[in-house]
């Protein structure tokens, strides 16, 4: 073990206000939790509606932590599409915990690998927003690390409660009722609750109408279009409220 | 579902595992001096909200898309549709998803799933 992570575990282990900051976390979070278990609830139903085995829909739900990717996934499995088209989708619609690492590296940057990486598997939306929120400026980093892990740990094991208590609950509802579609449900709101500006608005209208227009193009350029096409636009109305500003 | 099948989910399913975890660790891992910044930082943040909306909109305007023979209004009074406006209305109502995913989940089951 280095010394830098020596200096860093003892710190970790000794002390006390790391507890405070990881229970504040908890309480930040807490409140949010309800929709962890809903959405969780709903993912793990349309896992199993969609087609999948319950051990496949097991296994995604324990390797995938990340209700958006398990969504996307599904109808992609089931229409037969290819792994590329998966893995670019995938990657399209998880490029915001790219953005994430970005600006948690500010505060994780500097800690030993394995927590680094044990954290950052961890981090999700309403991790990252309950640490937003009560995260303070001028925090040691020990308390900051803390309060995050206090943030994201309860979402992770409530995420997993709800998903299994889904691909449980899956098997009692009746066949063919078409409750594969609660899982686009869900999508539909996390969508609409990233539209909060006019460029917001701009880029899933654009988005919006070149994938319908793109439905038949191949190897899933109709989404690639649609996302290059969505940026664009979203920027277009921004330097122009920027210009305006002036 | 045939052997071949089989295998292809599976390799699906941790080919995802490995994209998310690795998206979550990029910056994490990589020197910082090469984290994003200015236009290539704005533009990814408008990336998730494109592709997430490009995904769905075919899936929930399906039945106006391609309606089926004398559907109602032309497709608009299919439950899938009304329950993706009572979600967005939901969500834009409340500022939450979980009032989203309830509402929309809730017209979904009332009007297809036991209707």
């Amino acid at each position: 073990m280095s010394r830098f992570a020596l200096r860093w575990s003892s710190r970790w282990a000794r002390s006390g206000a790391r507890r405070t900051a990881l229970r504040d976390g908890m309480f930040a979070v807490a409140p949010l939790l309800p929709g962890t278990v809903s959405w969780g609830l709903v993912t793990g139903i349309a896992l199993v509606k969609a087609g999948l085995t319950t051990g496949q829909a097991l296994g995604m739900a324990a390797l995938v932590f990340s209700g958006t990717a398990q969504l996307v996934t599904i109808p992609l499995i089931v229409a037969g599409a290819s792994l590329p088209v998966v893995m670019l989708t995938v990657f399209l619609t998880n490029l915001r915990f790219i953005i994430y690492s970005a600006t948690l590296a500010r505060d994780l940057g500097r800690l030993p690998l394995p927590l680094r990486l044990g954290l950052g598997y961890l981090t999700s939306d309403t991790a990252l927003a309950a640490y937003r929120l009560r995260y303070r400026d001028g925090e040691p980093q020990v308390q900051r690390v803390a309060l995050f892990a206090g943030c994201c740990i309860p979402v992770y094991l409530v995420w997993q409660i709800g998903s299994l208590a889904g691909i449980g609950v899956a098997h009692l509802l009746p066949a063919g009722a078409g409750l594969g579609y609660l899982g686009t449900l869900a999508v539909v709101a996390m969508t609409a609750a990233l539209v909060r500006s006019a460029s917001s608005v701009a880029a899933a209208a654009v988005a919006i109408g070149v994938a319908l227009l793109g439905r038949g193009w191949p190897y899933s350029l109709g989404m690639f279009g649609a996302v290059v096409a969505g940026i664009a636009a979203a920027m277009l109305v921004e330097s122009l409220q920027r210009r305006r500003a002036r | 579902m045939n052997g071949h099948d089989l295998v292809s989910v599976w390799t699906t399913i941790i080919v995802v595992a490995v994209i998310v975890a690795a998206g979550r660790w990029v910056f994490l891992i990589l020197p910082r001096e090469w984290r994003p910044r200015g236009l290539l930082e704005q533009a990814l943040s408008h990336a998730p909200l494109a592709a997430l909306a490009a995904l769905v909109a075919p899936q929930v305007l399906a039945p106006l898309l391609d309606p089926a023979p004398g559907a109602a209004l032309g497709g608009f009074a299919d439950p899938r549709v009304l329950a993706a406006i009572a979600a967005i209305a939901a969500v834009h109502w409340r500022r939450s998803v979980f009032a989203g995913v309830v509402a929309g989940v809730a017209v979904y089951l009332l009007l297809a799933g036991f209707g």
